[in-house]
């Protein structure tokens, strides 16, 4: 597909203005009504994604040309897909999130590149990550952990990292005690150490589909090779890129895929797991874009007129995961949840998403505080939450205003109430198994 | 006042003036780059096409502050260019409709001010959207009536300057009538206050002691616009008894919660038009009612059942067709009230004044549609459903006019739209969707015709002008008055309508000494010897509008008899 195969969608845009704010009946209040940080941000209509599509329309209408200005505005959006939610409350025939994508691979075709996003497509091909740490590197985490290595040891169970977590060391105790808890529920579990890959969803994201393809295809020769039943992985943006852009490229991987709080949910309920103890704290919940709306997964093009499909063909992001954490939440004793405003399908994006924490960090920041504000609004004592990177913006952004407020996974609060202590840095040693 | 052709794309903005815009507002907050102000050219709704964009503006500024708007409506009269403002674009109203305008984008300013519980008004600057405004004002049992363009349209900019009824006119009114104090930057830059706010006696009154100009500000339909900048106003609050944070689960068709204590939803069915007419008055007349409307049949279908109508079948289906017909005088009444007493009230009223007329009435929580129907209508999440069916519609032109003339007149409109429908150039809903609802403690009946089409099929698109002008023909014939805002059609019925062009042509002169304000759907001359459109369907029907139009042209005296 391209920009211009989007042409009727980008011509459907009303201009309505919906996709600039949550769904109507989901508005609370004044301050937390704007669903997009993008034109929260910035403003002109340009930066939302009515606005994105109309740039579109206007460069496939041959009336405007796609200038370095332009490209920083398709490049200023987490590509969170809160816009798209939003329209598809009224409409089917427009996919807006798609639109959004093409607009990136035309900048990448056009050459209109920045020097942050090739930075991280550098990484990726001399590394294999998107962070710029090296590739022998990339299963330090694991060490003494008895997982197998799924390099030369079949396991029913593979377990794919990510890139932030494989190399982000204040992430290591809630990956290590989150494998710790897999294995003692019994579960076959391999990770590939040094030979497993970005899933290459960012690169995608950022338009480099070329990049994300070769990961693709690395990650899809892998599982084969495997003989794994299951992938279970708990960075919230792979889970998103294996559910939905793995297929879109017609790489769909040939086996299950969890997100690790799924799999500790089932493991919870089939009594595999026992949280008995108090984690006593009102938490509010952070649902990742990439773990919910845009994991839902993805469902083939829609072949006519698109103002006649089906809603069951109409991907609006209400099978992306949210019940899920909130569930385990219920599970912990002591913990107690107070939802925010945004939350859901219509969730505020913490800001990382689509090469924007690497290409805009101030963009970054500006969304991870709103949403930090949000979180305190609600008077919860902790905002918990289940990928990476929102973990990421949020500890940088409170890091760089010098503000505080305790941000955990909820692997970290699984952990607690299972009573496993987190490891020490001191205690987890660096050096890969083999 | 000129059209620039096909591309509508006018010169770029001299490198001065758009200096001068920068340092008015930050550099930041002004862009002339073509493909972000095709953003707000892009303008398929309310257009009459066959084109979907409206001129590109030169430059898009945001300004922050009522100073700063001052400041860009000066640079502009200074560089000789044209301003027009934008709150959240709703249709092509909001864009720019002539060549050199420097659009003003009021995102910025989206504050609301203060909510004034014991004097029920709320203070709001432009882009406050109606969701915003309502979640903040039922926090404290208050409630502010929305245009049915919905929760996410401009108060603000309804009040001041386009239209504004809606369902809730029943009980709350239209948008006209809630404006209060008013804060209006003129089209030479300074500043007016009105009413109240014009004496430094707070915002509670439009009408003085300070200077009452709201007449002039906007008339009835408003000036889209072409009046200036209005920076805050205040609007009216009413009553909301309902509980203070209503979160449904769900969007539109899947919302579920639970009606609030003594508030209901309410379908009848009448036996014939003149029956539907005379109940739901009488009903209205007596305050009944929170929302109120009488949905077109089609209008429901287009929204539940949008697929079966782009179908052969349904084309087809004659007898489905008719019996669909026979539940067309309907009217939806949703109640909300503060005790079981008035409830009780409410409903006998209507109880009594259906079965007079020979109609019945049901309780929607016998269909299942009870919660959705109130929390869609009361949070106005509604209304942008109208464009799922075929991609875009257009209503032929409200009228406002009584309860009955609206909705006698009626079935003229269906035969025009029916006409269409068989000529293949727009979506067969039965041609029967007139929508009818009032205001005005009931003086005032509202009808539009929602005509759906997709406005990127050309075939589709050129039949939207003549369809307009034929409805504006039938009005003229019924002796309404008409939504006009194309120059050339205000030429030809300003004379008979009391010569109001030349009334609102003399203000603008004094207001807009020159020129600046884009005026194009309000006050701006036609241009001299440009040529017709040479589609026949539009020729013919030019043909008889100016027939009419001279037949009931007023003379210097008054009207004709």
């Amino acid at each position: 597909m391209t920009l211009s195969d989007y042409e009727r969608d980008m011509e459907g845009c009303s201009r309505c203005a919906s996709c600039k704010w949550v769904p109507f009946n989901q508005m609370r209040s004044w301050r937390f009504a704007k669903n997009c940080p993008s034109i929260t941000r910035y403003d002109f209509h340009a930066y939302s994604g009515g606005g994105r599509m109309l740039m579109g329309l206007s460069m496939v209408k041959g009336r405007s040309e796609l200038t370095d200005e332009v490209a920083d505005i398709i490049y200023r959006c987490q590509l969170c897909g809160a816009c798209d939610t939003a329209c598809k409350v009224y409409r089917d025939d427009i996919d807006l999130s798609e639109v959004l994508l093409e607009l990136r691979t035309t900048c990448v075709e056009q050459g209109k590149l920045i020097p942050e996003h090739m930075m991280v497509i550098d990484s990726l091909k001399r590394e294999g990550n998107v962070l710029g740490e090296p590739k022998a590197e990339r299963g330090a985490w694991a060490h003494g952990l008895p997982v197998k290595n799924i390099n030369n040891e079949k396991a029913d169970v593979i377990f794919h990292t990510g890139c932030r977590y494989s190399y982000d060391r204040e992430l290591w105790p809630t990956l290590r005690g989150t494998v710790k808890l897999l294995l003692s529920a019994g579960l076959d579990v391999g990770i590939a150490f040094s030979e497993e890959s970005c899933c290459g969803g960012r690169a995608y994201e950022m338009g480099f589909r070329g990049e994300a393809q070769n990961y693709a295809e690395d990650m899809l020769s892998r599982v084969k090779a495997s003989g794994a039943k299951l992938i279970v992985t708990p960075c919230a943006d792979g889970y998103a890129h294996f559910r939905y852009i793995y297929p879109r490229m017609g790489k769909a991987l040939p086996v299950e895929v969890m997100h690790v709080s799924e799999v500790i949910l089932h493991l919870v309920k089939e009594g595999k797991l026992s949280l008995k103890n108090e984690v006593p704290m009102l938490v509010t919940w952070h649902d990742p874009c990439h773990l919910g709306r845009m994991s839902e997964p993805y469902l083939p093009e829609w072949n006519g007129d698109k103002i006649m499909r089906t809603l069951d063909r109409k991907r609006a992001g209400h099978n992306g995961v949210y019940d899920v954490p909130r569930e385990l939440l219920k599970f912990i004793p002591g913990v107690d949840l107070v939802e925010m405003e945004r939350i859901r399908e219509w969730s505020w994006c913490c800001g990382a998403g689509g090469g924007v924490y690497e290409a805009y960090p101030e963009l970054c920041t500006f969304s991870a505080l709103e949403r930090i504000e949000e979180a305190r609004s609600t008077g919860a004592e902790a905002m918990a939450t289940s990928c990476p990177w929102c973990h990421v913006a949020f500890r940088e952004a409170l890091a760089e205003t010098g503000d505080s407020f305790p941000v955990y996974d909820i692997l970290d609060l699984v952990q607690q109430s299972v009573g496993l202590s987190p490891e020490t840095s001191e205690e987890i040693q660096g050096g890969e198994r083999k | 006042m000129k059209q620039t052709g096909p591309s509508l794309i006018s010169p770029p903005i001299g490198d001065e003036a758009y200096k001068d815009l920068e340092e008015a507002v930050g550099p930041e907050f002004v862009t002339r780059e073509p493909a972000v102000l095709d953003g707000y050219a892009w303008q398929p709704l309310w257009n009459e096409g066959p084109e979907m964009w409206v001129h590109r503006p030169i430059a898009v500024v945001l300004p922050a502050s009522t100073e700063e708007v001052q400041a860009v409506v000066k640079i502009c009269n200074k560089h000789g260019l044209k301003f027009k403002a934008i709150c959240t674009g709703w249709g092509a109203l909001a864009g720019p409709r002539c060549e050199n305008v420097v659009q003003i984008e009021l995102r910025r300013m989206d504050r609301i001010l203060e909510i004034d519980e014991k004097n029920m008004f709320v203070v709001v600057e432009p882009h406050a959207i109606g969701g915003q405004v309502m979640a903040e004002t039922m926090r404290k049992g208050l409630h502010t009536h929305i245009v049915s363009s919905g929760a996410a349209s401009s108060p603000l900019a309804s009040a001041t300057s386009c239209v504004g009824c809606a369902p809730d006119g029943t009980y709350m009114n239209w948008s006209s009538r809630n404006l209060l104090g008013v804060e209006w930057v003129l089209p030479d830059g300074e500043v007016i206050r009105l009413g109240t706010l014009g004496s430094g006696d707070g915002w509670f009154c439009g009408d003085g002691p300070g200077p009452s100009l709201r007449g002039v500000l906007r008339g009835r339909l408003g000036a889209f616009g072409g009046n200036g900048v209005f920076t805050k106003c205040a609007l009216k609050l009413y009553n909301w008894p309902g509980p203070p944070e209503p979160v449904p689960e769900g969007f539109l068709y899947d919302t579920e919660l639970e009606l609030p204590p003594h508030c209901k939803a309410y379908i009848m069915f009448f036996p014939d038009r003149k029956s539907l007419a005379d109940a739901t008055q009488a009903i209205t007349v007596e305050g009944i009612g929170y929302n109120a409307f009488k949905p077109g049949m089609g209008s429901l279908l287009t929204m539940i059942v949008p697929h079966l109508l782009h179908k052969e079948s349904w084309k087809k289906a004659k007898y489905l067709k008719k019996a669909i017909q026979a539940f067309n005088y309907q009217f939806l009444e949703v109640l909300a009230t503060d005790s079981a007493e008035e409830l009780e009230f409410q409903e006998a009223v209507m109880r009594d004044e259906v079965s007079k007329h020979g109609g019945f009435m049901m309780d929607m929580e016998h269909t299942g549609m009870a919660e959705m129907i109130f929390w869609t209508f009361v949070l106005s999440s509604n209304y942008p459903i109208f464009f799922k069916a075929a991609g875009m519609f257009i209503t032929a032109y409200g009228q406002d006019e009584s309860h009955h003339s609206m909705v006698m007149a009626s079935p003229d409109g269906e035969k025009i739209k029916q006409k269409w429908i068989d000529r293949g150039g727009i979506l067969d809903d039965n041609a029967d969707s007139g929508i009818h609802f009032m205001m005005e403690e009931s003086t005032v009946s509202h009808y539009e015709e929602p005509i759906e089409f997709d406005h990127r099929n050309p075939d589709q698109t050129r039949t939207i002008k003549p369809i307009e002008m034929e409805f504006t023909h039938m009005q003229a014939e019924h002796c309404m008055e008409s939504g006009i805002t194309s120059p050339v059609m205000r030429k030809m019925f300003g004379p008979t309508e009391g010569f109001y062009t030349k009334w609102q042509k003399g203000i603008g002169k004094i207001i807009d000494p020159r020129g600046c304000a884009d005026d194009y759907l309000y006050n701006a001359e036609p241009v001299e010897g440009e040529p017709l459109p040479d589609d026949p369907a539009i020729l013919e029907m030019t043909e008889k509008l100016a027939d009419i139009a001279t037949k009931m042209a007023w003379t210097e005296d008054g009207p004709l008899e």
